[in-house]
């Protein structure tokens, strides 16, 4: 009798301990594999430790976050918390449906704001407000493979860098010259979907002086700098054929091709690739060395029913300790992370040698690219123009005009 | 009087059940989107009451001209070589032949991949220097960048829909085509017609309710076909496949304009409502057997 | 046919010609499932056995829920496809057959319905859903299935059956007392076997294939369906692992092939028979 009395205390108890978790969180993520994993564990340790709050992870692909949020939020069945990829902040910010953390987590002595560099909060601000926290702040790398380096006898950028020789002209001839010897491709800089062209040919206009934008936000992409840039690549793309055409799907992973850009991230993978590979700095350009850093931040939608209990939950999500182990698939951009040797040996596929050059050592030369709410029409506008501009006989000045009074006129 | 109330009241109750969900879920969502059509709505923020002005607006933009001109040729292409290879290939499986049946199944099987992975495929068999351009280098010409030549790439997705989507049709046609008769054809090959000229005249006049249904089907999936055409091109090359349908969906989820998008919408709606029912019109005089 | 044995080996060597385009993308699809992620792509059509492994498909169902996955794609079919067939049936006979207020009407707006596109109305039916409290269930997925374009596609499949069906059944029934249920159960469903089955056919593939509403409307990683499940396989930050996406398309893939191979020559045939003309 008395242990039945018990069993149905004990049931009681656990029903009340459910009843208690008066507020359920929804935290919106489009992470996949052990990324994921760690996210709903992060969850759920956050769930036991606080016993009013129930966090549920949602999960979306990548290439739809925007709409489906964009459909709960309209419908009045927003998410409280979730990430947010650079592409969309413009548009999420100029409809104000973002929760200004600044006077909650940024005053925040725990959370040390401090810790963050100022340039790598610049996507997130409006006004005197701050509306997000960027728990990935990963730079462009250049992965390239060691094995066609060697094979067509051209030493390999990361030797090249710390003789202070890795500029484009070497970049540009190291590609020519594995393309001459070995068949395969010398260098890839955009991504396989054209729309995404601005990954890798960003951090190849900054490095000349050029770029999308100016200060003022008017057009650069007929600037000089920028002219000379496209010139380099389409020079590759067409003289020597080192660097694949749009539509070429050869990726880095098949072994065919030499070097490439891409977020460290890309490293999962070539878990499985059975040749040879490092990473290293991009290369130097007339105007620096300067790469681009892709973020995705951790964002409170307006409409959260809980804004005070999901800012804290994000406080915990974006605090030193809980980015120390996500540093693991995204690396913050807090200093007191990247610093630590912890973080540098993480990937068991990267030595934290090369993670320090590549990496950590070029995330203050490096730039987040801003936009305005505009960007997505401009980057319609320029993907079909980067469809007549990459043709053997384009005549590059007058395309690249073309584009910019086009996307000039969008403003 | 009595039975006419009768068949009133039963046709009321076998409707019901389908027409009652198709009018919450489709047609009062439809009649809210005509309404948020008047509005400018990013979706996250307040929509606003603008009026008529995304109409307006609409009929200014040479984007949208544009995208009604791709989505006519994509759709009579689409239209034209579906339904001829499926009635080719539907004769074709309907001769009698061993193992007849794996060549129904491979002419079929195209219909159940997943699109993701078709359009992989496609993609890579048609890059620069891909599978296709290798054989055609091999047989002593250059092969075009495919999928990035603005005047190829429309003509290339119909083709590849085609493929993709034809078994389907295919499979209907053979069925209607083991319905005729075979007295007819016996009849026809005495009189001395051709094999052809049978086709043609008797085959094709006594499978056309088939024709017309799969002619609907076919062109109302044209009309809304977004994910293939938004993986394997994205509407490029400059903008040489943007068909309606990727236009409203652009406007709606990727500069987040939703009261355009939905302007866009009840323009498609009505568009094809019209289509529809001009040919339905039309019907009268081409399908038999409908009284 | 005559019978020549040139016309048969000319015949065949015509449809494997034909075959070609056809068959390639899916074989890919299936070598590819069992290659590691970069063979995929450096060595597409090659067939060295020691290569290839079932590693890709211990990894979706060990790392990923796919089976469950699965179940849900399944048991969502087993719901659709009966359903939507009886509402076809019952609509589409009512709208051929029996004159009654408002047909012509519901008639046009069904028409309507099967050419609206889901990205269209999704908003409205969102926030309809939301207050019935279904969001993250799969209640409206499998309602517009049966309701929206597929479910319309499928009363008009039915309607335009019944209408070629000859009219002296119907009376025959009336006449030995049957009333318009009678007739439609016992007379006109029986003869319909085969419009019933494209209409089966239809249902099966729009709701195995469909990918915006469950995209819409589910949240969390075991209620999702398979062509979403096909997104889910990335590295984490959203870069596609294709070879575990392939392997997962081949298995999404087979059993709707499977039952096509089996079924087809009965298919064909029960359309043949019943003298479906339409």
């Amino acid at each position: 009798m008395k242990r039945v009395l018990l069993a149905l205390g004990a049931l009681l108890a656990v029903g009340a301990a459910s009843a208690q978790k008066e507020i359920n969180l929804r935290f919106s993520t489009w992470a996949g594999g052990d990324g994921l994993a760690l996210l709903q564990q992060l969850a759920k340790e956050y769930s036991d430790s606080n016993p009013r709050v129930n966090v549920a992870v949602e999960v979306t692909p990548f290439a739809d976050y925007p709409r489906k949020v964009a459909i709960q939020v309209a419908s009045g069945d927003a998410p409280d918390v979730g990430w947010l990829a650079e592409r969309d902040v413009p548009a999420f910010l100029a409809s104000n449906a973002l929760v200004d953390l600044r006077p909650s987590l940024y005053a925040d002595r725990n959370f040390d704001a401090a810790d963050f560099p100022a340039s790598a909060l610049n996507l997130w601000r409006k006004g005197n407000g701050i509306y997000g926290v960027p728990f990935s702040n990963s730079p462009q790398v250049l992965f390239y493979n060691k094995d066609l380096f060697a094979k067509a006898g051209v030493p390999d950028p990361m030797t090249q860098y710390a003789k202070g020789t890795w500029d484009y002209a070497a970049f540009q001839k190291a590609a020519d010259t594995i393309k001459e010897k070995t068949g395969a491709f010398g260098a890839r800089v955009m991504r396989l979907d054209p729309r995404a062209w601005s990954s890798g040919t960003l951090a190849v206009l900054w490095s000349y002086g050029g770029g999308v934008y100016d200060d003022k936000f008017k057009c650069a992409l007929d600037s000089d700098g920028s002219v000379r840039a496209f010139t380099l690549l389409h020079e590759m793309m067409f003289k020597s054929g080192s660097m694949p055409r749009p539509g070429d799907q050869t990726t880095f992973e098949t072994g065919r091709m030499a070097m490439y850009m891409d977020n460290v991230s890309y490293s999962a993978q070539l878990r499985t690739v059975d040749f040879k590979w490092g990473i290293a700095p991009m290369p130097k350009g007339p105007s620096g060395r300067i790469t681009q850093l892709g973020q995705a931040g951790y964002v409170v939608f307006a409409k959260s029913k809980y804004p005070k209990e999901a800012t804290e939950f994000l406080a915990f999500l974006a605090s030193k300790d809980v980015m120390a182990r996500t540093a693991r698939f995204f690396p913050p951009p807090r200093k007191s992370v990247l610093s630590n040797p912890a973080y540098l040996s993480s990937n068991p596929l990267i030595p934290a040698e090369s993670l320090k050059v590549a990496l950590v050592n070029q995330v203050t030369s490096a730039k987040v690219f801003l936009t305005t709410t505009n960007w997505p029409k401009a980057n319609d506008v320029i993907t079909s123009g980067l469809d007549r501009l990459y043709q053997p006989n384009a005549n590059l000045k007058a395309v690249l005009s073309d584009i910019c009074r086009q996307v000039d006129a969008l403003q | 009087m009595q039975l006419r109330r009768q068949e009133q009241l039963t046709g009321l109750l076998f409707a019901l059940p389908y027409a009652l969900g198709m009018l919450v879920l489709v047609i009062l969502p439809l009649a809210a989107v005509w309404v948020i059509s008047g509005t400018r709505w990013s979706l996250l923020d307040e929509p606003r009451w603008v009026g008529l002005n995304n109409y307006q607006r609409l009929f200014q933009d040479p984007g949208f001209y544009r995208s009604l001109g791709v989505t006519a040729l994509f759709t009579i292409g689409i239209l034209v070589l579906n339904i001829s290879s499926a009635l080719g290939l539907a004769v074709l499986l309907n001769q009698k032949l061993r193992g007849i049946g794996i060549f129904r199944t491979i002419i079929f099987s195209p219909v159940v991949m997943p699109v993701v992975a078709w359009a992989l495929v496609w993609k890579f068999l048609l890059q620069p220097e891909g599978p296709i351009n290798q054989m055609l280098a091999a047989a002593g010409t250059q092969g075009p960048n495919w999928l990035f030549e603005p005047s190829l790439a429309l003509w290339l997705l119909v083709v590849i829909e085609v493929i993709k989507a034809v078994g389907l049709n295919a499979v209907i046609f053979l069925s209607a085509l083991q319905g005729v008769p075979k007295e007819m054809h016996e009849a026809a090959v005495l009189d001395g017609t051709t094999p052809v000229q049978t086709f043609f005249r008797i085959t094709l006049p006594l499978i056309s309710p088939t024709v017309f249904l799969v002619f609907i089907v076919t062109l109302i999936g044209a009309l809304k076909l977004f994910t293939p055409v938004f993986v394997l091109t994205g509407g490029g090359p400059a903008e040489a496949t943007t068909t309606l349908i990727l236009f409203m969906y652009k406007q709606g989820f990727s500069f987040f304009e939703f009261g355009y998008a939905s302007a866009v919408a009840v323009v498609l709606f009505v568009v094809v409502l019209g289509l529809t029912v001009l040919q339905w019109n039309l019907r009268r005089r081409l399908v038999f057997y409908e009284s | 046919m005559k019978a020549n044995p040139y016309w048969n080996v000319l015949l065949v060597a015509f449809l494997v010609l034909v075959s070609v385009p056809f068959v390639v993308p899916i074989a890919w699809m299936f070598l590819s499932s069992f290659k590691s992620g970069a063979e995929i792509f450096s060595n597409p059509f090659q067939l060295d056995s020691a290569k290839l492994s079932l590693e890709n498909f211990r990894e979706i169902f060990a790392k990923y829920p796919f089976a469950r996955q699965y179940l849900n794609s399944l048991y969502i079919l087993a719901i659709v496809i009966p359903l939507t067939a009886l509402l076809s049936a019952l609509a589409g006979y009512a709208f051929a057959r029996l004159r009654f207020w408002g047909r012509d009407v519901l008639f046009i707006l069904t028409l309507g319905a099967m050419m609206i596109p889901s990205e269209l109305t999704a908003v409205p039916q969102f926030i309809l859903f939301k207050n019935l409290g279904a969001i993250n269930t799969h209640l409206p997925v499998i309602f517009l299935q049966i309701f929206s374009a597929t479910g319309a596609l499928a009363v008009f499949l039915m309607r335009q059956h019944f209408i070629t069906l000859p009219k002296e059944l119907e009376e025959a029934g009336r006449v030995d007392g049957l009333t318009h249920w009678g007739v439609f159960w016992h007379i006109m469903l029986p003869l319909s076997r085969p419009a019933l089955v494209t209409v089966a056919i239809f249902a099966m593939l729009n709701s195995w294939n469909d990918y915006f509403n469950p995209l819409i409307y589910l949240n969390s990683e075991p209620k999702l369906t398979l062509p979403l499940a096909l997104q889910r396989f990335t590295d984490p930050l959203g870069g596609v692992f294709w070879n575990l996406t392939l392997a997962g398309g081949t298995l999404v893939a087979i059993p709707i092939l499977l039952l096509f191979l089996l079924a087809q020559r009965q298919f064909v045939a029960s359309l043949a028979s019943s003298g479906m003309k339409g």
